[in-house]
């Protein structure tokens, strides 16, 4: 989805950089990044340098840079998505309870769909839009940084320093003191959590938790779904705050729209195709977006929901949620 | 870059210092964007940083794991936030396939910058 925007806003004026942010370093990211085929740059980040240098605190994250080079809005959520649609959490047959439940609460986590609206607006207005910020108030907006979490901010480089050089103790106390001292940032939690679950075969990126059978020897204080579950779905991303409070809300963009844009983009005849493979390669294959798919367990079910669509012409391969294609005619319906 | 600066030294080349905390040295003390901080004298010298006295001078904590014979300095504690300034800070990150490509680069077009995880 992405790499779809930036098809539309390059030509505007727009580039767009995606930076996975991952210890487990470039071939972890990498089955997304080939299954999006970006041509924008698309970086990996072993040590989380952009989310240090850009105050990034969970993720997906989005920062804009203008021409001079100065930020106009700080580490925000950014949804590639415009509209979220109401389906029903259902469990995945062969999954574990866990992992079930993980999906579930994930389902539930609110995600802000004005960020596209935002973007163009920006990108088609400049320093007039309403939501580019002047330079007091990014600097203002980014998260706190007092003693203490600049001590938590080098506990958690020297974890991921430490897990580079193959010293998984070492990384693991580092993190667990980086999560007390900067409780706020979910991605120091997330990857600490993504990576110590490894019993778990397929599933242990996402199992975030102690492994059954071997409580006692899970090394973090907390876990994704004991964490998620206390601070409550819905808080777990930070609301955008737009300039004006006052400011009207951004229209919901119309559904016909989409459909007609794939229409425009796969050709009438695209129909669905099943895909075969292992998670998450069959999760992914075919994504036009990367990282909205996979920047949270919340986007396994949103790839399990999915229906890949190929064009008959080969030049687009897309996902689309919530678009039921039937074969039968050149007719799309939802 | 603004990172933390890990090393088993308490001295290391200013080129180090400066790639790694995205300060630089010059005249007027350590800058980073339109913000310096002046030094005293000996902080730097012979091309080389004492490591803790910038620290000091800069608010930036020191973590020591003395078993593993390694120390990180934390990020400046200087705006309480953490963007000093809204200039961004210049990062260079590889791609997938180890080419290195510097943000810096685009400067003239406008940029979205996404974070983004496979976990």
């Amino acid at each position: 989805m992405w790499q779809a925007l930036r098809e539309e806003l390059h030509p505007r004026g727009l580039e767009i950089v995606t930076v996975g942010i991952d210890a487990a370093g470039a071939e972890a990211c990498r089955p997304f990044i080939e299954a999006a085929q970006p041509t924008h740059p698309s970086l990996v980040d072993r040590l989380h340098v952009v989310a240090e240098s850009f105050g990034v605190f969970n993720i997906p994250n989005g920062v804009w840079i203008d021409e001079q080079g100065l930020i106009v809005r700080p580490a925000e959520q950014a949804q590639p998505r415009e509209e979220i649609g109401e389906v029903r959490f259902q469990p995945i047959e062969g999954l574990p309870d866990r992992m079930n439940d993980i999906l579930a609460e994930a389902r539930n986590i609110k995600v802000d769909t004005r960020y596209v609206a935002m973007l163009r607006d920006w990108v088609d207005n400049g320093s007039a839009s309403r939501y580019a910020l002047d330079p007091e108030e990014v600097v203002a907006r980014s998260a706190p940084r007092d003693s203490t979490v600049a001590e938590g901010q080098a506990h958690f480089a020297l974890g991921a320093y430490l897990w580079e050089q193959g010293e998984r103790a070492g990384a693991e106390d580092h993190w667990r003191a980086a999560h007390r001292l900067v409780p706020d940032n979910f991605s120091y939690k997330r990857q600490a959590w993504s990576l110590a679950a490894d019993a778990m075969g397929q599933l242990s990126r996402y199992w975030q938790g102690p492994v059954p059978g071997k409580e006692s020897e899970w090394p973090y204080d907390s876990d994704g779904l004991t964490e998620v579950r206390a601070k409550g779905a819905a808080h777990y991303y930070p609301p955008i705050d737009l300039l004006r409070t006052t400011e009207p809300a951004l229209p919901e963009p119309a559904l016909s729209r989409r459909l007609l844009s794939l229409h425009n983009r796969a050709g009438p005849r695209a129909r669905a195709v099943d895909l075969l493979g292992s998670y998450p390669e069959r999760a992914c294959v075919g994504c036009s977006f990367v990282a909205d798919q996979v920047a949270h367990p919340g986007q396994v079910i949103e790839r399990l929901g999915t229906r890949p669509v190929r064009s008959p012409r080969r030049s687009w391969v897309g996902v689309y949620r919530h678009v039921r294609l039937r074969a039968e005619g050149d007719a799309w319906t939802m | 870059m603004m990172h933390s600066v890990i090393t088993d030294q308490e001295f290391v080349p200013v080129e180090e210092f400066e790639r790694d905390t995205g300060w630089e040295f010059k005249a007027e003390g350590a800058c980073r964007g339109e913000l310096c901080v002046p030094l005293p004298e000996g902080v730097v010298r012979d091309e080389t940083v004492d490591v803790l006295a910038a620290a000091e001078q800069l608010r930036m904590p020191v973590v020591r794991d003395a078993a593993r014979r390694v120390l990180a300095l934390g990020p400046a504690v200087l705006a309480g936030r953490q963007l000093e300034t809204a200039v961004a800070p210049e990062v260079v990150l590889p791609d997938v396939d180890g080419r290195k490509f510097a943000l810096s680069s685009l400067q003239g077009q406008k940029v979205l910058l996404v974070a983004w995880a496979p976990y």
